[in-house]
């Protein structure tokens, strides 16, 4: 066979019809690969849009949701994306607000909601806390499972994209449906060992591109064309 | 070869907006045509396009070889001094490369002949290894093309594997990936790619090239501030280096896709070295620089720019007198000559064959038709088959 021998459709769809159904208030839920002891785990996860809409969806087990929303704010407090222009962050995420941050003034993309995934079951209840005695220091445990949990923010349409974590991963790119579902049936690799990226003050932007800026009122061909070849 | 006319699809659009492809007609032109395909036969497909392609990229790898210690050659490829050392310490490392694209004048009978080689800036990736690969499994599950029929299309799980080995090499890396802003085109084969990554466990993220900052300590960032430490970028080489943040590129530290050794392998430049180093080969035109078309000996030449893309600014030459020129913003570093060998004709549509490489290894076909005898960006783009 001269072709590739299989391709996982699934990933490469980019817009599925789903019926709503009840689940309009959760934004999605994804399959986790976690890494979590030998081999990996595949594990549910869920986005909620808000604290409220978790509690109402997990009746009984309010307190996880609390513990989910507590833990995932506080990793978003040293991971959130922010940018030094309104414009910026709008490139990336579909609404941005002003924040006096230790880099002065920046614009952070409005929380979307926050993922939830059960990491690991078994062990004593009792002894987990909540700062990483699931033995990963951004889990946290509740009634004998671990859990962890992120910020999830909402990409613009540009790159249809739609839900990204505060580091930058992206836990689902399927188009929001009209009726507003979500469906993020794909592989993840969203709490896999994490690379701790720096950031940088930029002192300019913008010194790459200014040819093809230059070159674009020349070209005759098509609109939207290419730059490759 | 043959071009056989086949019923569409009644539901392709529809299957286009499910998997994202948004460039399959622009400005109201058909670009993706399936309207009807081509076939070849598996030797057709084996000797005389993948074998090729497999020898002529080692041969292009010699050139670079030649060209990256030599000033001569350099200045000769019009490429700025600034940026010799880091060419000839890229390629001394064998930086890895993602992947290329040959461009074939092939019939069917004759043996194709190199037009050029795309090796830094490749495009219509997502139509040859996704698109034309849907295609054929819906058509032969539709009843409407052969359970024999095949296709050379192994772009996408070789791309996978590609970067399952990149991943070895650059561990827990996030890659930015990196078009030019207004392009669904671009967009979409950037796209291509973070996919391909991220099904081999890479962590992604997109950026524009317009938006890429220069960040304290002479790093670049993306939009966000995060620097950059892994680029693919869908942006030639020969720009970055005339850009303000030319000046970057090595302190940077930037590990770049394509690296920058392609540089020399992705200049028009190539093809007068290529008969220098191998006259006569057959699945090579004659081709002269400048200087050199005195020893050129037949009538008809192809003036192309040193450094261009998507078919601009080429001239057909018939006794030095222009017959067919396209226009476009290229030339200022200069032009090199190439023997003319029509493209095949089939109907009124002259066709061209790209021959796809994920890094030395040929990965499938692509073909692109157009009323003209210069293939360009808005060339239609149709799906082929193996079958015999």
């Amino acid at each position: 066979m001269k072709r590739s021998k299989s391709i996982d459709l699934k990933r490469m769809r980019k817009k599925r019809i789903v019926q709503l159904g009840s689940l309009s208030a959760v934004a999605g839920s994804a399959t986790l690969l976690t890494g979590c002891g030998n081999g990996n785990l595949e594990v549910e996860a869920r986005v909620y849009r808000s604290l409220d809409i978790c509690k109402a969806l997990n009746y009984g087990e309010e307190r996880l949701c609390e513990l989910a929303y507590r833990q995932a704010l506080k990793r978003s407090a040293d991971e959130y994306p922010r940018y030094t222009h309104r414009a910026y962050c709008l490139e990336e995420f579909k609404s941005c607000h002003q924040e006096i941050t230790a880099y002065g003034r920046e614009y952070v993309p409005d929380m979307a909601g926050f993922l939830l995934a059960q990491i690991s079951k078994g062990g004593d209840a009792d002894s987990y806390g909540d700062s990483g005695v699931c033995g990963r220091t951004q889990s946290f445990g509740y009634k004998g499972a671990c859990y962890s949990s992120k910020i999830v923010y909402e990409g613009n349409d540009q790159f249809s994209d739609n839900y990204y974590t505060a580091d930058g991963e992206r836990i689902s790119r399927q188009e929001e449906t009209d009726d507003g579902f979500l469906d993020t049936d794909v592989d993840l690799d969203v709490f896999s060992t994490r690379h701790k990226y720096k950031h940088k003050k930029p002192l300019s932007r913008g010194g790459f591109g200014k040819r093809v800026i230059a070159f674009a009122s020349n070209k005759s061909s098509r609109s939207s064309s290419s730059w490759g070849g | 070869m043959l071009r056989v006319p086949v019923q569409e699809r009644h539901d392709w659009r529809l299957t286009a907006k499910e998997y994202g492809f948004k460039f399959h007609t622009i400005d109201g032109e058909a670009y993706w045509d399936e309207s009807a395909y081509y076939q070849f036969t598996l030797r057709q497909i084996e000797s005389d396009l993948e074998d090729p392609t497999e020898e002529l990229h080692q041969m292009c790898l010699d050139v670079v070889e030649r060209v990256a210690k030599d000033d001569e050659l350099l200045r000769l490829f019009q490429i700025p001094e600034a940026y010799w050392q880091l060419i000839a310490d890229s390629w001394m490392q064998r930086e890895p490369s993602l992947y290329s694209r040959l461009d074939f004048v092939y019939n069917g009978k004759s043996p194709a002949k190199l037009l050029e080689n795309n090796a830094d800036t490749p495009t219509s990736l997502y139509e040859s290894g996704f698109w034309s690969w849907l295609w054929l499994e819906q058509q032969v599950d539709r009843g409407a093309l052969s359970i024999e029929a095949d296709q050379f299309t192994s772009l996408q799980e070789k791309l996978i594997a590609r970067f399952a080995e990149l991943k070895l090499r650059y561990p827990g890396q996030m890659l930015h990936l990196a078009c030019c802003k207004d392009t669904e085109e671009d967009l979409g084969t950037i796209t291509y790619l973070q996919d391909c990554a991220e099904a081999a466990g890479i962590k992604t993220r997109k950026v524009f090239i317009e938006d890429i900052g220069h960040g304290e300590g002479d790093v670049l960032t993306d939009l966000n501030n995060q620097v950059i430490i892994w680029l693919f970028k869908l942006y030639p080489w020969e720009f970055m280096q005339r850009e303000d943040y030319g000046e970057l590129i090595a302190p940077s530290g930037v590990n770049f896709l394509e690296p920058i050794w392609k540089t020399v392998l992705s200049n028009k430049a190539l093809l007068p070295m290529l008969w220098r180093l191998f006259p006569g080969h057959p699945n090579l035109l004659p081709a002269y620089f400048e200087h050199e078309l005195a020893k050129a000996n037949v009538t008809e030449l192809v003036r192309k720019p040193i450094y261009s893309r998507e078919g601009a600014n080429i001239t057909l030459l018939k006794n030095q007198q222009v017959q067919l020129e396209s226009d476009g913003p290229y030339g200022e570093e200069g032009y090199i000559y190439q023997a003319f060998q029509p493209l095949p004709k089939f109907g009124d549509n002259y066709t061209l064959i790209g021959s796809w490489l994920v890094n030395d290894q040929p990965a499938g076909i692509s073909i692109r038709e157009d009323s003209s005898l210069i293939t360009q960006d808005s060339s239609r783009f149709l799906p082929h088959i193996i079958l015999g």
